[in-house]
């Protein structure tokens, strides 16, 4: 009886340190993931920081100025060009009225069957 | 009692003696071992979940300095990772050879210096070079020197060069705040930048400034278009949010670039809007005009004697642009009278003027977050004569910016708002406001600025901004030089805002010594050089913060006839 308590705690005490030491490397394993995980965030982070940094460069208003004289023709929008959305009629080229001799045949039926197809 | 009981029950069974001890050791044991179990079952489960990440913290390294972004997130300040190059002496085999190579690598590196820097066996550790970027560094790597090494260090970059260089200030090689809002946020803002930060992910929030760039670089570039054109010493300006105090623009011309701290050194790129104090000369004049209105001592129908110059002991007051006649109260503002304007402040009375400018906050330094902030020159003794020059803006001097802050008390409806350069909202700028004149005032105030740009001395600037409505009073201060006025040096400024029937902006422009031009029919007054320059700025601006424009009749007619012309 005693024997076989003792062999059964022998093994289990087997099992638990293999488990134990497979669990301990499987964790290792996880932690230098994580490690790589973190440095390449990080330094995909400082990469990103390094990119804002080049596009804020590029894109900063004395550059944009000298970029749009040289091969833009737009200008400064001037007072007189702002239109409120009420006076826009007044402003917009007025719409051409229909030309009913432009589709022949009834019009409506030719969309319809424009749908079909 | 019960062991004692039991044991004797064994003794008389006849078993080993040892037995009944070792039963208690193993007892004794297994107890210990319970207690040691639970505590591991109570810490690693049940404190584990409960505090979260909560002891991690004290492990981070410093957090990183915040970003500065302007009030839209363009980045205008950000830290780079760098790597600096370094060698210990004493591990170096060959000096000549590694001075060749990294030579040979980095040209400008003074070949004579890093001999002896390399040769000096005492030391264990030598800069070789800072804060090269990753390419030189691959290089300088592959060339594999013994004794030589890299260190990752922080570069504070300014994406955007000059660009509010004197906002943003700059920080040394050790990424410590120097002047600017670098300085404060290490400084008197460190409980801000406290609040930036994420301790957890070990991150900090960007810090939003006031400023717009767009803003600040169509000013910019206006300002130093003036410059050359009327061969000016220097120019400033400024945008303020009328119903907030937030700054959206501030160039002070020379400036320089932050990247290079070097060329901040230069005493001409100071920033001339709150390192210096100026006589502002008649952009004060409205002040005065608010204070008489204010206090009840005159209305908009009071009338002015300027047919002789006023005699204040010895000195006599002149008119610019002298009438000779008795001028309304509008009259005296858009031709800038200065004996109409003095006579104001004396129907106040002295102590009431001198009381009305200390709530003015002009006796006492303004200091919003920059820390370069200059004390205002205030005469010791307040006499007469000092009220009367006073009066329209002579004999103290002021920072520009505490000018153009008081300004916006005048037109937004009397409230004196502190500036800031931080982003701030319109309900917490209310809260920090204090009633500085009446509501009324500020009315007849905005009805006579607008009055001098329809027909006084600030028409250039209404022209060239047509439709913007804006309004300003002009200011030539001729320029103290060793305790005398010296009459053909003049600080010239326009202080206007817009659109004046509810100022949205208030600005200031300032030209240091404009020179007068063929163009400008030999005038080098305000009103030649620094509102033509205000009425341009406004004119790219003012689109810009979404100010509406409504052009009259007669405009509308005169930019057809422009356009045709362009056609």
């Amino acid at each position: 009886m005693l024997k076989f308590v003792n062999s059964l705690l022998v093994l289990s005490l087997l099992v638990a340190a293999f488990i134990v030491y497979s669990l301990e490397y499987s964790i290792k394993q996880d932690e230098r993931l994580i490690a790589k995980a973190k440095r390449d965030a990080r330094e995909t982070r400082e990469t990103i920081k390094l990119l804002d940094a080049e596009w804020s460069m590029l894109t900063r208003p004395d550059r944009l100025q000298r970029l749009a004289k040289q091969y833009l023709k737009l200008e400064p929008v001037r007072a007189d060009q702002f239109v409120k959305p009420e006076a826009l009629a007044s402003v917009l080229p007025p719409r051409p009225a229909p030309d009913p001799t432009a589709i022949k045949g009834d019009p409506i039926a030719k969309m319809l069957e424009g749908l079909n197809q | 009692m019960t062991i004692q009981k039991s044991n004797k029950a064994h003794w008389s069974k006849g078993r080993l003696k040892g037995q009944n001890r070792l039963r208690l050791v193993v007892l004794g044991f297994s107890l210990c071992f319970a207690v040691i179990s639970a505590r591991l079952v109570e810490l690693s489960l049940v404190r584990g979940f409960m505090d979260g990440q909560k002891g991690r913290v004290t492990q981070q390294a410093r957090l990183p300095r915040p970003d500065i972004v302007d009030r839209n997130g363009m980045l205008l300040a950000t830290d780079l990772k760098v790597q600096s190059m370094f060698a210990n002496p004493r591990k170096i085999i060959d000096v000549d050879e590694a001075v060749e190579l990294i030579t040979a690598v980095l040209p400008r590196l003074d070949s004579a210096k890093l001999r002896k820097k390399l040769s000096n066996k005492k030391r264990a550790f030598v800069w070789i070079k800072r804060e090269i970027s990753p390419t030189l560094k691959s290089e300088l790597y592959d060339l594999g020197i013994p004794g030589v090494g890299f260190r990752k260090e922080t570069l504070r970059v300014y994406p955007n060069g000059k660009l509010a260089a004197h906002v943003l200030g700059y920080v040394d090689v050790d990424s410590r705040g120097i002047a600017g809002i670098e300085k404060y946020l290490d400084d008197q803002g460190a409980i801000y930048t406290a609040s930036l930060a994420n301790p957890i992910k070990n991150t900090t929030f960007s810090a939003y400034l006031s400023i717009d760039g767009r803003v600040q670089h169509a000013m910019a570039d206006e300002l130093a278009k003036a410059v050359e054109y009327f061969k000016a010493k220097a120019a400033a300006g400024v945008v303020m949010n009328a119903n907030t105090g937030e700054i959206v623009a501030m160039v002070s011309l020379p400036d320089y670039n932050p990247n290079d701290p070097l060329s901040a050194q230069n005493a001409k790129s100071i920033n001339r809007l709150t390192t210096g104090v100026y006589e502002l000369g008649s952009v004060i004049k409205p002040v005065t005009f608010a204070m008489a209105l204010d206090s009840g001592a005159m209305t908009m129908d009071s009338t002015f004697d300027a047919r002789q110059p006023l005699a204040v002991g010895k000195a006599r007051i002149h008119d610019f642009h002298a009438q000779k006649r008795v001028l309304t109260v509008p009259e005296v503002f858009t031709y800038s009278s200065n004996i109409g304007t003095a006579r104001m402040a004396l129907a106040v009375g002295i102590e009431e003027h001198k009381a009305f400018l200390r709530k003015a906050g002009f006796f006492s330094k303004l200091r919003a977050e920059l820390p370069e902030a200059a004390r205002p020159i205030i005469p010791k003794r307040w006499g007469k004569l000092t009220t009367v020059t006073a009066a329209f803006g002579h004999g103290f001097a002021i920072q520009p910016l505490q000018g153009i802050s008081v300004t916006a008390a005048l037109v937004n409806g009397g409230k004196l708002i502190p500036p800031t350069f931080l982003k701030r909202g319109r309900e917490a700028s209310l809260g920090l406001a204090t009633q500085f004149i009446k509501p009324e005032t500020s009315k007849d105030i905005r009805y006579l600025f607008r009055l001098n740009a329809v027909k006084g001395t600030a028409r250039k600037a209404d022209k060239l901004a047509a439709g913007y409505r804006i309004g300003g009073k002009t200011g030539t201060a001729e320029k103290v030089i060793k305790g005398r006025y010296i009459e053909d040096k003049r600080l010239n400024s326009f202080v206007g805002a817009f659109p004046m029937e509810d100022p949205k902006y208030v600005i200031l422009v300032m030209l240091d010594e404009p020179q007068p031009l063929k163009e400008t029919f030999g005038y080098a007054t305000s009103g030649w050089n620094a509102v033509p320059t205000a009425g341009k700025v406004i004119a790219r601006i003012a689109p810009l913060l979404g100010v509406m424009p409504q052009l009259s009749q007669a405009e509308k007619v005169s930019a057809e006839k422009k356009k045709k012309q362009v056609n």
